[in-house]
């Protein structure tokens, strides 16, 4: 049920649900090629965009078209089955030496790259924890996981990142 | 380490933004009230104490064309002593928990429930007496579907959705004017 502690909020919504609706079915259309279900992915988003609109900050904003597009699109995509559960046991995972990547500065292109390099499922976790300061349970309730599964996932992740930045081709100094 | 990453998202999600805004507007979807609402949002919204917006028109408009068509137009009035002795067709059913009868009317054969939907989707209910099952022009341009294993048949318009079905000895025809799945929901306690 869609219940909003103030106007504001409701308002937000409802303003984000108008201005983008169809553009959200277009993008779960291009994962999902189906009309129905790319209706039904976006109805989806929707519901969850709402239980986090108290995330959301300037509705016109890049990052929230951002955020809401990520979503549809994390919907549409575990609705093809392609969003593996991603359990495995991280024991013995190669995990990086200690870098200082706080020096790092990486390019507009370079920093799209790198994201772009992570599987659609894991740089939704990504940009939900690190763009939209999102808690591991929120981001789970989000994408309909575990908080474990969240957990687990942003480690390797991180890790995966760190790998990528350690060996250069990506920084620009 | 962390605050790297939280830099580096926040760049990617402003760029990514920038895009897609591009993209939008190079599909000409920036803005504008959506063609589609997706059933799930719209009832929830609907739920919102939003301003009611929805009247009765559309479904009433579609049932009067329905009774029109099935009298086969003006020339088939009854007399008005025959109009008498027509008595309401009782509901055996007790609606789902979201809809409620508003208004029951008596035209002629045919009885006429206005049952309002509490999430704005009112349907109109005719109920006449039928024996024999629907055909040829009388299912014309409506699909066959299956509800609770018996034959019904609906159609989605633009400005509203029927739902046609034979149980019991009646002709149930169910108008509103948004969804078909509302039609099929109420549907399914009558056939």
């Amino acid at each position: 049920m869609f219940v909003f502690e103030n106007t504001s909020d409701k308002d937000k919504f409802e303003y984000i649900f108008n201005k983008y609706n169809k553009f959200l079915i277009y993008k779960a259309y291009r994962v999902l090629n189906d009309t129905s279900l790319a209706e039904d992915a976006a109805s989806e988003a929707f519901i969850r965009i709402y239980k986090n609109i108290k995330k959301i900050g300037d509705a016109d904003s890049n990052s929230t078209l951002c955020f809401i597009t990520v979503i549809v699109k994390n919907v549409a995509l575990t609705m093809l089955k392609k969003d593996k559960n991603n359990m495995e046991d991280i024991t013995g995972y190669d995990t990086p030496s200690d870098y200082n990547l706080e020096n790092q500065v990486i390019s507009k292109e370079g920093t799209h790259k790198i994201i772009d390099s992570l599987t659609e499922p894991d740089k939704t976790i990504f940009l939900l924890k690190f763009a939209y300061g999102m808690q591991h349970k929120e981001i789970a309730k989000t994408i309909s996981s575990t908080e474990n599964n969240v957990t687990v996932r942003l480690h390797r992740i991180k890790n995966k990142l760190k790998e990528i930045i350690e060996k250069g081709g990506l920084a620009n100094g | 380490m962390d605050d790297f990453f939280e830099r580096m998202a926040k760049k990617y999600v402003d760029e990514e933004g920038r895009r897609l805004k591009e993209e939008m507007e190079s599909l000409g979807m920036e803005g504008g009230p959506p063609k589609i609402t997706p059933l799930k949002v719209k009832r929830q919204l609907n739920q919102l104490n939003y301003k009611k917006y929805l009247t009765f028109a559309a479904p009433v408009a579609a049932a009067v064309l329905i009774l029109f068509l099935a009298k086969g137009g003006p020339q088939n009035q009854t007399s008005n002593s025959a109009e008498a002795q027509h008595e309401i067709i009782n509901l055996s059913f007790t609606p789902p928990e979201n809809f409620s009868i508003s208004k029951i009317m008596q035209d002629k054969g045919e009885t006429i429930y206005y049952i309002e939907d509490k999430f704005e989707d009112d349907v109109t209910l005719t109920v006449q007496k039928k024996q024999s099952p629907l055909s040829g022009p009388e299912i014309f341009g409506l699909k066959e579907i299956l509800i609770n294993d018996k034959k019904a048949y609906i159609i989605q318009k633009n400005d509203y959705s029927i739902l046609k079905f034979v149980s019991s000895g009646n002709l149930y025809t169910l108008t509103c004017k948004y969804q078909p799945e509302t039609l099929i929901s109420l549907g399914g306690g009558l056939i």
